[in-house]
């Protein structure tokens, strides 16, 4: 028995030792983000990954996708534990801070060469990719975030579309939904279970009506600095009162999400437009409505809370990368993520019909004539004048207050009122 | 000599076992209790490094979706409980005692949902629950089930059900096959009814039983989460939550407060919760031995 179990010992012990040398044969670097299911990104990174291997042999790049409702369950643990990847991102917002805080980030401000720098261009002065005034994230790609219509439906309607750039009216969504509704469809299709499609549009409603544009009210309010009882978050909340009360979605959106469920019904037709929809789809949006010949899809921003409200635009970037401070590879991590950020891999995505946020390293111009009719919308919204509304917080709390009570008030159990104080109370707001 | 060599050769073979208990179990379990008294988003690497006391205990106390979640939860072990049980027992008495000539193949069809994936199982179910689902296609409503706040809990504690109650009836008819047939057969030329042969003696007979089941549903009704998770994810505005989901939501949900602390003490509270219910068990089951 003592003998069978020896053997069995010392079999693992060989098995274990060759496997292990058998790793070392080759470096690994390890990259992971959220981005399942976003062709776009995935093509391109095939090919970020296959160009770095022929300039590394000895090097192999392992890349994983999560989906934006999991990555977490796998990137805390990783993390925590000291077994982070090399390269990896993080969610806008308030994980940039406790990542950030934890230590686990490169500093890129000192980590980056001119080179890079230069290929960032302004980007490094975006507020979501540092903290206390150093650069610690990497962006990929860009986008404006909007409401996507089928152009056929609204003409079935008999409503017509808004010029480029403009968008419709939340009376006029209420009307079209209305319409919708009366042929068995939908007006929007809408996913507010994910917390981010509620709040991103109330952000825009605000900024519509902010009269002290660019400060930001919104983060103002989530610190308590400004009180909650203004016209301009009343009305934020009474746009969507109207749009949820009138219909221009169906009650179930209270219990669906936007990237599988909000987004297949679209798909499928059952909705007119797609709310908080944004470029990032553009690789993933229906091939019959966007051929080289003709576009089927118009892009709008968010609804305006009245027809003299300003053209307002959500522009951020979407996928950010930053490199593990404690990876064992850190030059090949950096360089890797470097590679990321060049004008050739800012063509690898604009190729694959995903907008690159390193818009300064390509030709703007050539980028938008490609046969990719709705990329080169996307990128026209992109460079659209108007308000650019900040989307990403690190306010966490205060977000999760307001979201749930724009939920209550879809329910009825909570009115606008009601939101308005315990926001004002919650955030300590003193008057 | 041959009592300690047993003893040392006993304690040999269970040591892999034990380790195993010790390392994934139990040192999670002691670390979740002491990180709910410090504030970790996730993703520091020193977990215990902002000690705060009760502070993540006074938070679910003060948050009334953790009183919505604990309410839910309670509603769900009773569903799990008695409604999964008392069904589970009904069709099995049916089934044993019914002689169908099909007894294997219904039992099969009730025991199949039990081995599909929970994940599988809430998304069928939420194809079929949602507006433009089968439900209302054949009803000819057009009413949204899952986001009604008084009856979407009720909806969960269905398909939950709906599941998991093949896995009650085996186990019913697992105890049906092992009743004492004589008894039945006095019974009946003491002139004893259908009823009195039911409610005397099978059902007090299958007490052991309905006790295990019991227990079972009660431990899976705590735990219940791919359910909830797939169907509503907790919501609409966290009326379904249960105290799993509520613990992930605090600890992983994207765009979710991030605090693995305040989920670490909903966890001890679902654990208390079980350990209080253990122990109630234990005591019941030994006064009744006693009497």
């Amino acid at each position: 028995m003592i003998k069978n179990i020896t053997k069995l010992f010392i079999s693992v012990l060989f098995i274990t030792v060759g496997y292990a040398n058998l790793s070392k044969a080759e470096t690994v670097i390890k990259v992971v983000d959220w981005q399942s299911g976003v062709g776009g990104i995935t093509n391109a990174y095939a090919d970020f990954i296959k160009k770095f291997e022929e300039d590394h042999p000895d090097v192999k790049v392992e890349y994983t996708q999560y989906t934006v409702t999991t990555y977490n369950e796998y990137l805390k643990p990783a993390l925590s534990s000291g077994q982070g990847p090399d390269v990896f991102a993080v969610y806008p917002g308030p994980d940039v801070d406790e990542v950030v805080n934890a230590g686990h980030l490169v500093n890129l401000s000192e980590a980056a060469d001119d080179e890079w720098k230069g290929w960032l261009g302004n980007n490094i002065n975006i507020p979501e990719l540092g903290r206390n005034g150093n650069l610690y994230m990497a962006p990929q790609d860009a986008f404006t975030e909007e409401i996507w219509v089928y152009n056929d439906m609204i003409a079935d309607l008999g409503f017509e579309l808004p010029a480029f750039g403009d968008s419709y009216t939340v009376d006029e969504w209420v009307a079209i939904g209305k319409a919708a509704k009366a042929k068995g469809l939908d007006g929007l299709m809408f996913g507010p279970v994910e917390s981010w499609c509620v709040l991103d549009g109330f952000a825009n409603f605000v900024n519509q009506q902010n009269d002290d544009y660019p400060t930001d009210v919104l983060g103002l309010a989530y610190d308590g600095k400004i009180s909650w009882d203004q016209p301009m978050f009343r009305d934020a909340l009474n746009a969507y009162k109207t749009l949820h009360d009138n219909g221009v979605w169906r009650e179930d959106s209270l219990s669906m999400d936007y990237q599988v469920q909000a987004w297949g019904k679209w798909i499928d037709r059952e909705g007119v437009g797609i709310y908080c929809n944004g470029d990032w789809f553009i690789s993933s949006a229906p091939a019959d409505y966007n051929t080289p010949d003709s576009l089927g899809i118009t892009m709008m921003s968010y609804p305006k809370i009245s027809k003299d409200s300003p053209a307002t635009y959500n522009k951020a970037t979407g996928t950010n990368l930053g490199v593990n401070a404690n990876s064992a590879n850190l030059d090949l991590a950096l360089e890797f993520v470097k590679l990321t950020n060049s004008p050739w891999a800012s063509s690898a995505f604009a190729g694959y019909g995903q907008i690159p946020a390193n818009l300064a390293a390509v030709d703007m111009d050539a980028l938008a004539a490609s046969p990719n009719l709705l990329f080169n919308d996307g990128i026209k919204m992109l460079a659209t004048e108007g308000r650019n509304t900040n989307i990403y917080y690190s306010q966490a709390e205060p977000m999760k207050w307001l979201y749930d009570g724009i939920m209550e008030m879809f329910l009825g159990v909570t009115s606008v009122d009601d939101i308005i104080e315990k926001m004002n109370k919650e955030t300590g707001y003193s008057g | 000599m041959i009592y300690k060599t047993f003893q040392f050769k006993t304690l040999l073979y269970l040591l892999p076992a034990l380790f195993i208990f010790l390392v994934f179990n139990v040192l999670p379990g002691l670390t979740s209790l002491v990180l709910s008294f410090f504030d970790f988003s996730g993703f520091e690497t020193n977990l215990f490094k902002k000690f705060v006391g009760f502070d993540n205990f006074v938070k679910i106390y003060e948050d009334k979706y953790f009183w919505i979640a604990l309410k839910n939860t309670f509603l769900l072990v009773f569903g799990a409980v008695f409604i999964q049980t008392g069904i589970a027992l009904i069709l099995s008495i049916f089934i044993f005692f019914g002689n169908f000539k099909f007894s294997v193949l219904i039992r099969s069809i009730i025991f199949f949902p039990c081995v599909l994936a929970p994940v599988s199982v809430g998304l069928v179910w939420k194809k079929i629950l949602e507006q433009d689902g089968v439900l209302n296609s054949i009803l000819g409503l057009d009413f949204s089930w899952l986001s009604s706040i008084s009856l979407v809990m009720w909806l969960i504690i269905m398909v939950n059900t709906w599941q998991w109650i093949g896995y009650s009836l085996v186990i019913y008819y697992a105890g049906l096959q092992s009743l004492n047939i004589e008894l039945l057969e006095a019974s009946d030329i003491d002139g004893a009814n259908w009823s009195q042969k039911i409610f005397s003696i099978v059902i007090p007979l299958l007490w052991p039983t309905t006790i295990l089941n019991m227990i079972l549903n009660l431990i899976g009704g705590f735990r219940a989460f791919d359910i909830v998770y797939v169907l509503t994810r907790g919501g609409p505005a966290h009326y379904s939550e249960v105290l799993a989901s509520y613990l992930y939501y605090y600890s992983f949900a994207a765009g979710g407060p991030n605090k693995m602390g305040v989920g670490a003490s909903v966890a001890f509270v679902i654990f208390a919760c079980i350990l209080t219910i253990a122990l109630a068990r234990i005591i019941i089951s030994k006064r009744i031995e006693r009497n």
